[in-house]
């Protein structure tokens, strides 16, 4: 029992002695561990005079897997490292068992660190045996992988898929690593029909039909991108897939369609967060005293798709950059700041995915002008019908008003003067209050009048009243700032509504409005024209009109108001009859171009 | 370069476990091979060796090794859709989010075959004998272990339970 014991430990010994370490090569790292992909690169069957091959191998593959898109463009959010575990022999097994065994490919078996070895029935399927040994070097040497890549040594074509992503060194091989990490990281299914019970629901394969509604619809506009059956018959004609012969998860010679890179995508921006700094930390209360400015370390890939929209207590800020400067006057005792950013990349048309993924940034800031509960109004008298704005800024709790609301801020139309009171209430301390008066003034008692109505060539009269100061506007660009106003020698054009604003000795103003009308009869003189002759003047129930210009002539008679009464057409001499009650009246005649206005009293 | 044989990784384990003690059950999680108390985030890495003697029979399990790293991880693990399925289940003592893992049977699975010209094709392959590889980040609370066999013949069936102590 104790020689037992005996060896058991010394086995524990050896044990600790296995967990060794070895050489980690960096090939590309662009940041943390924490917040990358980090793709691990294990060599089989590189002897250690084979390592420098193996480095240069492992760089290969790794360009080699970023010059997919989506991986270019995110480049900088992966890391990729490479161990040097070298084997004691070159080269991997060969069982040379199986019918399609290449004929040219040595057989026999070699000591290599994984134990890579072609299949024993299925010869290109290779794998490696030493499971174990795998997993000691990744938990001594990069326990925090994320994908892993095992090159095999020898430069026939072979490889496998799995949890871990095994291939050769032929020129074609490395499409089986980047397929297989379409798997393991994008979870994605196979686009070429692997038989009946390999369909299940995946980004890039379903059994919906419909274009409305079907998992890749966003990308139906796109060449190459459709719905395509898996087969014609059977289950394979149940499935569905986005591209026929298109997509790296169909052809090793394929780039990745575009349903795929858009899965690609959402699954890189799921692990990786753009936002990499913060300035000023977000942990407590930023104090703005002279003023500060925030930044953001943005993971920008490229092209830079990141949009960042910058908030400050609910209002959207012009800034779209990734650092912002404010004030102490901008921020309040409680201010928020928020940063949004947003991949915005085209890789990707998810629905409403911008609310999903949006990462946000929020400091909680505070002002030095700030401290204490205070009441600013911004209009503390008013003109009836007017408003103004209360805020309240320094309260620690929650502010009330005495009209019911609930809110720091609250904006007023009184229509007489009122008083305001805001109450700061935090728990454990006395309410405080504060209050406000508003005046309201009444409006002037505005009035606007004119003379007319009139006719052409006679004088407007406007007048005013009720206030102490008035501006006047009408047709033609018409302005006075007078009371009263005149206008001579009317013209039709001047016809139409006159505003006067009037304000009062308070300042508040009213405008009114008064209609102008005048008729296109000329204002009579009192000589006749020789070729025109109306008579009798005055007259009773009849008059007589005679010209001595030949053709038509007409004859129009109106009212004082301007309301035409009559229209006569004749040549030479006519008689009208009259039966209007008795006044005074005005006539228009015209014989072509000529044309003449006069008086008539009617008794 | 050390190297060892499977025997001897698992008279490894058969000292590491349960301080030495009968039985593949238990693991003392301080007892881990490169397992350094002096850091606050632990993964384990660990091997189970699947076998069953005739397709149908129940799988017999044994941890053939169990080997720590300092870190944490994010658990990248490829979806595994097969019919027949390994489920890991960690189960923790004290209330907690117990997700289940799914892992590739290692008797029953389907691997890809692809060609130069690239063309793929889907083979499926049976064993007698196969290793399931897993990380399991240490967490509070850290119980347990359950390993489940889903098949398309025998539904779930529990087929190992690996325990921690500390």
């Amino acid at each position: 029992m104790k020689k037992l014991f005996t060896i058991l430990f010394a086995v524990c010994l050896s044990c600790a002695a296995f967990a060794q370490k070895f050489q980690v090569d960096t090939l590309y790292k662009s940041g943390s561990i924490d917040n990358r992909i980090n793709v691990v690169i294990l060599g089989d069957g590189f002897t250690a005079d084979e390592m420098p091959k193996f480095a240069r191998e492992a760089r290969e593959f790794a360009d080699y897997f970023l010059a997919y898109q989506p991986y270019t463009r995110y480049r900088n959010y992966f890391n990729f490292f490479a161990i040097q575990t070298p084997s004691n022999e070159s080269g991997v097994t060969n069982p040379g068992t199986s019918p399609d065994a290449y004929p040219d490919q040595p057989v026999g078996k070699k000591d290599t660190f994984y134990g890579a070895s072609f299949g024993s029935y299925i010869h290109r399927l290779v794998t490696i045996t030493k499971y174990e040994v795998k997993d000691e070097v990744l938990a001594v040497n990069f326990p925090s992988f994320d994908l892993v890549v095992v090159l095999v040594n020898t430069t026939f074509y072979g490889g496998s898929g799995g949890s871990i992503a095994v291939h050769t060194l032929h020129d074609q091989a490395n499409g089986i690593g980047v397929h297989e990490i379409g798997h393991t990281f994008s979870h994605l299914n196979d686009e070429y029909w692997a038989g009946p019970g390999y369909g299940w629901e995946a980004p890039n394969m379903t059994l919906n039909n419909n274009p409305a509604t079907i998992k890749w619809k966003n990308w139906l506009n796109e060449p190459d991108i459709g719905i395509y059956q898996h087969g014609f018959s059977g289950e394979a004609a149940l499935w569905h897939k986005p591209a026929s012969g298109k997509c790296l998860m169909e052809y090793l010679i394929q780039e990745l369609c575009a349903v795929c890179r858009e899965q690609t995508t959402e699954r890189i921006l799921q692990y990786i967060n753009p936002v990499e700094g913060i300035e000023p930390d977000t942990a407590g209360i930023v104090d703005i005293e002279g003023g500060k400015t925030f930044s953001l370390g943005l993971l920008k890939p490229n092209p830079n798709t990141l949009r960042v929209k910058w908030s400050l207590d609910g209002k959207i800020l012009e800034n779209t950059g990734d650092h912002i400067s404010l004030t102490p006057a901008q921020v309040t005792e409680s201010s928020i700041l928020i940063a949004m950013v947003f991949d915005s990349t085209t890789m990707s048309r998810k629905d409403s995915i911008e609310k999903l993924r949006t990462r946000t940034v929020k400091w909680s800031l505070k002002s030095n002008q700030s401290n204490i509960f205070q009441l600013a109004v911004s209009i503390d008298t008013l003109c009836a019908g007017g408003e103004s704005t209360l805020t309240t800024t320094g309260c620690r709790g929650t502010v009330t008003w005495s009209g019911g609301e609930s809110a720091k801020s609250i904006t007023v139309r009184p229509d007489k003067t009122t008083a305001y009171s805001a109450y700061c209430a935090v728990e454990g301390v006395p309410t405080l209050k504060l209050d406000a008066l508003i005046t309201v003034h009444p409006l002037p008692a505005a009035t606007a009048s004119n003379s007319g109505p009139y006719f052409e060539g006679s004088t407007i009269e406007l007048t005013a009243g009720g206030g102490v100061t008035y501006a006047w506007a009408g047709p033609l660009t018409y302005s006075a700032n007078t009371a009263s106003a005149s206008i001579p020698d009317a013209k039709v054009a001047n016809s139409g509504i006159y505003e006067v604003k009037v304000t009062d000795v308070n300042g508040c103003s009213k405008t009114v409005q008064t209609e102008v009308k005048v008729d296109p009869v000329l204002a009579v003189g009192n000589q006749n024209e020789e070729w025109v002759k109306v008579s009798p003047n005055p007259a009773e129930d009849h008059i007589s009109v005679e010209t001595a210009l030949p053709g038509e002539s007409i004859l129009v008679l109106y009212d004082q108001s301007g309301r035409k009464l009559l229209t006569r057409l004749f040549t030479l001499k006519t008689e009208i009859t009259l039966r209007i009650p008795a006044g005074l009246y005005a006539y228009h005649f015209s014989n072509g171009t000529r044309e003449t206005s006069g008086k008539i009293a009617i008794r | 370069m050390p190297r060892f044989s499977n025997a001897i990784v698992i008279a490894v384990l058969a000292v590491l476990l349960v301080g030495c003690g009968p039985g593949r059950s238990t693991l003392t999680i301080s007892k881990v091979p490169n397992y350094d108390k002096s850091v606050s985030d632990h993964i384990f890495f660990l091997d189970f060796r699947v076998t069953a003697e005739n397709q149908g029979d129940r799988e017999k399990v044994e941890l053939v090794k169990a080997i720590s790293g300092s870190g944490r991880m994010k658990n990248i693990l490829r979806p595994v859709h097969y019919p027949y399925q390994i489920k890991a289940i960690p189960r923790y003592a004290a209330s907690a989010l117990e997700k289940e893992l799914i892992f590739e049977h290692p008797l029953f699975n389907a691997r890809e075959v692809s060609e130069p010209g690239g063309t793929i094709t889907k083979v499926a392959v049976t064993n007698t004998e196969g290793i399931i590889s897993m990380r399991l980040q240490e967490a509070p609370g850290l119980d347990r272990l359950e390993l489940y066999s889903v098949t398309p013949e025998k539904g779930t069936v529990k087929i190992y339970t690996l325990r921690f102590k500390p």
